[in-house]
């Protein structure tokens, strides 16, 4: 196989480290109540990376909301 | 003869599980600039209404859970291709270990998918923040919630996006890890330049 060629999809044989992108498919599992407030927990339940890329250069941006 | 089925099996030694993210992926193509989300129907216009907070279960020494769902089912999240910059986290403690993903909000919020994503989880806390308020009594009966005005019951709630200085959004997203969790890798050619829409299929 080339190196042009798109790669197939492996199983992870272990898990992934720092500085890498991610596809997440997450679960909002349950709102956690205390006296001191409530945290919305969410869980993963799959998720596809790939590593970050030499050429990658981050860009601070603003938030549009 | 029949084989034995593997009980205990790790995540990436279940491949078909696999085909559920892709199919989402799939799904999420059609629909992009929309606020939508993801549920076991694909990808659907989100309606704040659908969602539903449970009663409080049994209290212990650091709180009781709520239970959250949308129009009666789980409400799953599909993220766009998100960067994280210290990947999977792990912590121990006495009862054992937690782990965590945090991916960031913060880079690549250019990218329109980015931002709808940002976007939808904004409605969602929005929508859940105005659900928790409407029944405060209810949810939140440890806080003396008659007395405290909506912006600081803000701070008691800590949904899935935050706003940092009233401009960025604070860049985590976090994510409990559990047993149930896959990870599946991706190579990328190297010769190929890197386009994070290669990752949003």
């Amino acid at each position: 196989m080339s190196d042009e060629e798109e790669m197939p999809m492996v199983l992870a044989p272990e898990f992934p480290t720092k500085d890498t992108w991610y596809v997440a498919l997450a679960e909002v599992t349950q709102l956690w109540v205390s006296k001191d407030g409530a945290i919305l927990s969410l869980a993963l339940e799959q998720a596809r990376f790939s590593s970050r890329p030499e050429n990658y250069v981050p860009v601070p941006v603003k938030a549009r909301v | 003869m029949q084989e034995t089925k593997k009980l205990n099996s790790l995540p990436w030694e279940q491949p078909q599980r696999f085909q559920y993210l892709r199919y989402a992926e799939k799904s999420a193509d059609s629909i992009k600039g929309k606020t939508c989300i993801f549920t076991d129907d694909g990808m659907q216009e989100f309606d704040a209404n659908k969602l539903q907070l449970g009663d409080p279960g049994k209290p212990n020494a650091f709180g009781s859970k709520i239970a959250v769902t949308y129009d009666g089912k789980a409400l799953k999240l599909l993220s766009p291709a998100m960067f994280s910059k210290w990947g999977v986290s792990t912590f121990k403690n006495a009862k054992g270990s937690n782990s965590t993903l945090d991916l960031d909000f913060g880079t690549g919020l250019n990218l329109p998918q980015n931002r709808d994503f940002f976007n939808v989880c904004r409605a969602i806390d929005v929508a859940l923040f105005e659900l928790a308020r409407k029944e405060r009594r209810r949810l939140f009966p440890a806080l003396n919630t008659d007395h405290t005005p909506d912006s600081d019951f803000w701070k008691f709630f800590k949904g899935i996006t935050r706003i940092r200085d009233g401009k960025t959004p604070d860049p985590k997203f976090g994510l409990k890890i559990t047993e149930d969790s896959a990870f599946f890798a991706e190579k990328v050619s190297k010769k190929r330049k890197f386009n994070p829409d290669d990752l949003f299929i």
